[in-house]
C-alpha cells in the first residue's frame, strides 16, 4: 500500500557470464570467481537475480557445494567476509 | 580406471616429517592398489573458510590420479584414521580414462610438476620447502590483514 498505483519495471537485460565468455570455467577450486555468485550470508544466488542460465546455475551450486564441503567457501557467512 | 581429484587438508601445525608419513601412506596406497598419481599439488597453507577442529589454517593437499575405486577407498580410509587430516574430498573427474593419455595431457602442461613431486620426495631431508611454505603463510595472513580493516570501515561509514 505504501507502493505508489503504477510499479515502474526496469528491465536490464541480464546475460549468463558463462554463456557470454565461454572461456570461464566452473570450477570448486576457483573459489575467488565463485564468491561473485554467493551473498554476504554465504547463500547461492538465485538466477533470477544474477541472470545465470539454468545449465550453468545447476553446474554453479554444484561446484559451490563441493568447494563448501572442502574449507573453500563458508555454509555461514558473516557480515565481514 | 578412473581419474579421481582428492584433495586432503593437513593440520598446519604438523611437522614436515610427520607430514611426510601421510605422504608415505598415500604413496603406499597407490602402490598397493595399483594406482597412477598424475599431479601431487601442494597450496600451502591457506585460510579456511571455517573452522575444521578449532583450526583455522590448513594444509591444503591436491592429489590428481588415475584408479579403481578400491584404491579411492583405501585412501579415504587412511584420511579418516589419521587425526592430523582435517577433511578430505574425492571427486570423479571421468570415467574408464586412457591413463597414458592423460599424462601426456598433464605433463607438457605443467612441466614443474615432476619436479615439485621430486622435492617433495626429499622434504624431510634438508627441508626445501619450510621456507616457501611459511612464505606462503604470510602472504595469506598478509591478505587476511588487508581484507579486514577494508571490511571494518565499511561497517563504520
Amino acid at each position: 500500500m505504501a507502493y505508489p498505483q503504477k510499479k515502474r519495471f526496469f528491465h536490464r537485460r541480464k546475460v549468463c557470464r558463462f554463456c557470454a565468455d565461454s572461456t570461464l570455467k566452473i570450477n570448486y577450486k576457483d573459489a575467488g570467481m565463485l564468491k561473485y555468485f554467493i551473498t554476504e550470508r554465504a547463500k547461492i544466488i538465485p538466477r533470477r537475480i544474477s541472470g545465470t542460465c539454468a545449465k550453468h546455475q545447476r553446474e554453479l551450486a554444484r561446484e559451490i557445494k563441493r568447494a563448501r564441503t572442502i574449507a573453500l567457501l563458508p555454509f555461514v557467512g558473516t557480515y565481514d567476509v | 580406471m578412473n581419474h579421481y581429484e582428492t584433495i586432503f587438508i593437513v593440520d598446519p601445525d604438523t611437522a614436515d616429517d610427520e607430514r611426510e608419513l601421510i605422504m608415505n601412506k598415500v604413496n603406499s596406497a597407490f602402490s598397493q592398489k595399483d594406482g597412477t598419481l598424475l599431479l601431487l599439488d601442494n597450496w600451502g597453507v591457506r585460510r579456511l573458510a571455517y573452522e575444521i577442529k578449532k583450526k583455522k589454517q590448513g594444509r591444503f593437499i591436491r592429489l590428481d590420479y588415475c584408479g579403481n575405486g578400491n584404491l579411492v577407498d583405501e585412501l579415504e580410509r587412511n584420511f579418516r584414521l589419521d587425526h592430523r587430516v582435517l577433511k578430505f574430498m574425492t571427486i570423479q573427474i571421468d570415467k574408464d580414462v586412457d591413463v597414458e593419455a592423460l599424462k601426456v595431457a598433464i605433463t607438457p602442461e605443467e612441466p614443474e610438476a615432476g619436479a615439485a613431486e621430486a622435492a617433495e620426495e626429499t622434504v624431510s631431508a634438508d627441508q626445501p620447502t619450510t621456507p616457501e611454505a611459511s612464505a606462503d603463510t604470510e602472504t595469506e595472513t598478509a591478505a587476511g590483514d588487508i581484507a579486514q580493516p577494508a571490511s571494518d570501515t565499511e561497517e563504520q561509514s
